[in-house]
């Protein structure tokens, strides 16, 4: 049997499930380990609206406060370009939405292919400058250590495989994809484990800077 | 000191909750927050990267709170954290750090940076590094009755001395009054103007008031140097003298820190609400303009400018009140470039001004106020904190900056129309 052909079907079947079950299941503990902390009930009578502006958080944090770009153009750019391009190949390509239609039975509409091609490539293109403020930058290498390098590494794996693979651009196609799947198997792997948690308890902290600064009509 | 690191890491660990552990999780360690930060931008040294100055809170919270830090502590991969380290951060959680709170409003992940380290704090007083002003400071709270010790004869000769110029009564523990006030100490011996101020727009408003001889203090050092013993100790002098006194409610000062105190943190200190309602000066002022109870004549038509103190604004909700009070009394009126919520910090807040060996960097951060002040070059600085006030006066001093600086109640006060009518 062809040796890529067999990575690729295992790549995707066992190796696949046990990664799934990992992300599942460690973004499950960590939650419960986060919740189950608990909060004590704030008796100061409230001067605003904590739970709506908790939850008028999650979203408005998305958006910079005016002035701050600048000092940090790098990181806000590469950030903003990096996560809509990730999503934008993950959940626009065909392919993908196959994939989800088959599991979950969701669907929706795919984008054209140079769109998400070009999204792919833009967000390779940030990743590499938040790479290079991670390196050159002296607040960003003050905070940076091995589990940054490791995520924005295997962040932007699945992007480059993906793209190599689609385009067949080298290499054995049927191998390409199997290195693909791998990367996603590897990201959903350590994501439990590493900062790529924030993008699940982002909905937590962001709740909460929000409900804490509402209880006292303070902006957040 | 073993003894004394182990009650620092309990006191962390009791302030270790569910916001702290999605605090810890979401940081992808970006470093947006030393841009918000006015002691990184004036000094850019990234040790004064907000987010760091919690790592061995950071590092606690890993090692005992998460089921993979355990892991990684029993296989030797997440240090523990010692005396040393706590010793080592002390400079930075208490010398650069005013509790500003610019830092919890830009982190995309929403982390309360400050609320973190106003935590930190807890467990840095409990190890016992402290800067020694704080604790001498506490100390003579606890004892007298101020931080600056036994206040009340100086306050009773400001109170004398008010009566003599307006010739209205200010009565000392009168119960069943509307108001029970309390001051900042910084008010009672540098800006004791804000009592005649009060009694002319009480008076005016037919608001009854008087001050509390055994809680008059509004200060709170426990807030600052992160005790919530020392806190709750000082708070509830305040609470029991109100409701002995059975008023309708308390007024906070201009003070910063003090609204905190009393207003945000006082029943979570006290374990219970009040049956008083608590007040900042300006919301009652606000509150006196919209009912129609302030009446003003005149208008200052020098420029005028506006600081916002980072716990009554930022973190206090206070912002649009004293801009309806400066639209009242200030015909030119000009607001610096981040004012409001984003406004920068005078550099003195949260301990850092009372901090002896921090004074070169408090210095250096007031560069950033210079900075915005300089740009709109106003006659007149107005701000409703005695502590910035201070702050921002002494600073002054040491750039040759001439520029005068009022709280916001004595100004409004200036253009109070007290006159009697036909007068």
């Amino acid at each position: 049997m062809n040796p890529a052909f067999t990575l690729f079907m295992w790549a995707r079947g066992p190796a696949f499930d046990v990664a799934l079950a990992i992300f599942a299941a460690g973004i499950t503990l960590r939650l419960v380990e986060m919740v189950v902390l608990g909060r004590k009930t704030d008796l100061a009578p409230a001067k605003g609206h904590p739970i709506r502006q908790g939850l008028a958080t999650i979203f408005t944090r998305s958006i910079p406060r005016p002035g701050l770009v600048r000092f940090a153009p790098g990181t806000y750019l590469g950030g903003y370009v990096f996560h809509l391009g990730f999503f934008a190949a993950f959940l626009l390509f065909a392919p993908h939405i196959a994939l989800i239609r088959d599991a979950l039975g969701l669907s929706w509409p795919a984008a054209n292919r140079a769109i998400v091609e070009s999204a792919t490539a833009l967000a390779v293109v940030a990743a590499i400058i938040l790479f290079f403020s991670r390196v050159m930058d002296p607040v960003r290498r003050a905070l940076t250590g091995f589990e940054d390098y490791l995520v924005l590494l295997l962040s932007v794996l699945p992007l480059v495989t993906g793209y190599v693979a689609a385009n067949k651009l080298f290499g054995n196609p049927e191998m390409m994809l199997a290195v693909h799947v791998l990367s996603v198997d590897a990201l959903l792997i350590v994501f439990p484990f590493t900062k790529l948690m924030h993008s699940v308890s982002f909905v937590f902290s962001r709740y909460y800077n929000g409900a804490i600064q509402g209880r006292k009509g303070a902006e957040s | 000191m073993t003894a004394s690191l182990e009650r620092g890491l309990n006191a962390l660990r009791e302030q270790i909750d569910a916001p702290v552990a999605s605090f810890f999780t979401s940081c992808v360690h970006c470093g947006l927050c030393a841009e918000a930060c006015v002691f990184y931008r004036e000094t850019e040294d990234p040790r004064y990267i907000p987010i760091r100055k919690l790592d061995p809170m950071r590092r606690l919270w890993r090692r005992e709170f998460t089921l993979f830090g355990r892991i990684g502590a029993m296989l030797g991969l997440v240090r523990p954290v010692t005396d040393a380290d706590l010793g080592e951060w002390e400079t930075l959680v208490y010398d650069s750090c005013t509790l500003c709170g610019r830092c919890t409003l830009v982190c995309p992940v929403g982390n309360d940076i400050t609320l973190m380290i106003r935590k930190m704090r807890e467990g840095m007083s409990a190890a016992g590094h402290t800067p020694k002003e704080l604790i001498g400071a506490a100390v003579r709270h606890v004892e007298t009755n101020s931080l600056m010790g036994n206040l009340a004869p100086a306050l009773r000769a400001q109170v004398k001395r008010s009566v003599a110029e307006t010739g209205i009564d200010i009565g000392f523990d009168q119960p069943g009054v509307d108001y029970m006030v309390i001051l900042s100490a910084q008010e009672t011996m540098d800006y004791p103007e804000i009592l005649s101020s009060m009694a002319r727009i009480f008076k005016k408003a037919g608001i009854s008031w008087t001050i509390a001889s055994d809680g008059f203090e509004a200060t709170n050092v426990g807030v600052q140097i992160g005790s919530r013993d020392i806190a709750r100790i000082l708070v509830a002098r305040v609470v029991e003298a109100a409701e002995r006194l059975g008023v309708k409610g308390v007024v906070s000062p201009e003070c910063g820190h003090a609204y905190q105190a009393l207003r945000w943190e006082g029943p979570n200190l006290m374990g219970r609400a009040f049956n008083f309602e608590v007040v900042h000066i300006v919301e009652l002022l606000d509150r006196l303009r919209a009912e129609g109870k302030l009446p003003t004549k005149g208008m200052e038509s020098r420029r005028v400018t506006f600081h916002d103190p980072c716990q009554i604004n930022r973190r206090g909700g206070i912002d649009r009140e004293p801009r309806r009070l400066m639209a009242l009394v200030a015909s030119d009126f000009v607001e610096t470039d981040d004012a409001g919520a984003m406004n920068w910090c005078c550099g003195g807040g949260g301990g850092v001004g009372a901090n002896e060996r921090a004074t070169k960097l408090r210095l250096t951060a007031f560069k950033r106020k210079k900075a915005q002040l300089e740009k709109v070059n106003p006659d007149k600085l107005i701000t409703m904190c005695a502590y910035c006030h201070h702050t921002i006066e002494e600073a002054m001093e040491e750039y040759h900056m001439e520029i005068e600086v009022q709280g916001l109640t004595d100004f409004v006060a200036t253009y109070l129309d007290d006159e009697p009518a036909g007068a």
